[in-house]
């Protein structure tokens, strides 16, 4: 079953998803503020659904080309991740985030969730 | 001692071009590093200002000072509030005060606000864990007025 993802597509900000065996990747393009809140929270929502319904072993969430995100679409991915360590174990996958060195802001928020889910989280530079 | 200041009405779309602006201006007088977190706080300062502005309006100012081998960044929001929001910034405000580790406060916001369903509540302590600048808060005449700054000095240069 291939994960069934709407490609979210505004003026500032896109997102998309793959998968491929046990890993899925949400892809996050532009950027991430205020005015496209919903469609953040949409994105990391339907990820959810989608690692969940393939029992997926890591998802990927590829930020390369995200210029920046905002503390409240930050907070999407706080909920998820902490959602996430409510499950049982049996049911946890690993999230991969996957950043731009040069895009200094990643290195500094993404550190912050790895500490929040050091069991869940690892980073890719 | 570069300097501007900048009076809008903000929308959200607007705080991001302001946060580029910012980025583009600065990244001439500081390092890549310094100016992201320069651009960062400015992005989450505004944010709060057009969240607690009682009549649509904000100024953000920001500057550097050349202090010998070193300097000093300055970014100041200024806004009008109503009593209720002047009331929640001087609780945000004790309370970060009072926490003195920046980045277990953070933690912790993280963890309170997971399950909040609006806002993130985490702006300031973002600010303060991730950028290391500190923050103060200035109320007077219902203007409230938020400051953030970080001495930096040149590689090399006794602290």
């Amino acid at each position: 079953m291939p994960i069934d993802f709407p490609p979210i597509k505004s003026k500032i900000f896109q997102a998309s998803a793959s998968d491929a065996g046990t890993l899925a990747t949400l892809r996050l393009m532009g950027t991430a503020d205020a005015s496209v809140h919903v469609h953040v929270q949409q994105a990391v929502t339907v990820m959810r659904e989608q690692a969940r319904a393939l029992q997926v072993s890591e998802v990927a969430v590829d930020m390369r080309e995200l210029e920046f995100m905002n503390s409240s679409c930050f907070k999407c991915f706080i909920t998820w991740l902490s959602d996430l360590l409510e499950q049982p174990a049996e049911q946890r996958y690993r999230i991969r985030f996957l950043s731009d060195p040069s895009k200094h802001w990643q290195h500094r928020s993404l550190r912050a969730l790895s500490c929040f889910a050091v069991d869940l989280v690892t980073i890719e530079a | 001692m570069p300097c501007f200041t900048l009076s809008f009405r903000p929308n959200t779309a607007l705080v991001s071009s302001v946060r580029r602006f910012v980025a583009d201006i600065w990244e001439a007088w500081l390092t890549p590093e310094l100016t992201s977190e320069v651009a960062l706080a400015s992005h989450e300062l505004l944010e709060n200002a057009v969240q607690y502005s009682s009549n649509g309006e904000t100024e953000v100012h920001i500057e550097i000072e050349m202090l010998g081998d070193g300097q000093t960044v300055c970014i100041r929001t200024r806004n009008a509030a109503s009593p209720e929001n002047l009331h929640v910034l001087r609780a945000a405000f004790a309370e970060l005060e009072a926490a003195t580790d920046p980045e277990a406060y953070y933690q912790a916001m993280m963890r309170r606000t997971a399950k909040r369903t609006e806002g993130s509540g985490l702006g300031l302590a973002r600010i303060r864990a991730e950028t290391g600048l500190s923050m103060s808060l200035d109320i007077a005449d219902g203007q409230v007025s938020i400051s953030a700054r970080i001495e930096t000095r040149a590689p090399g240069s006794q602290a």
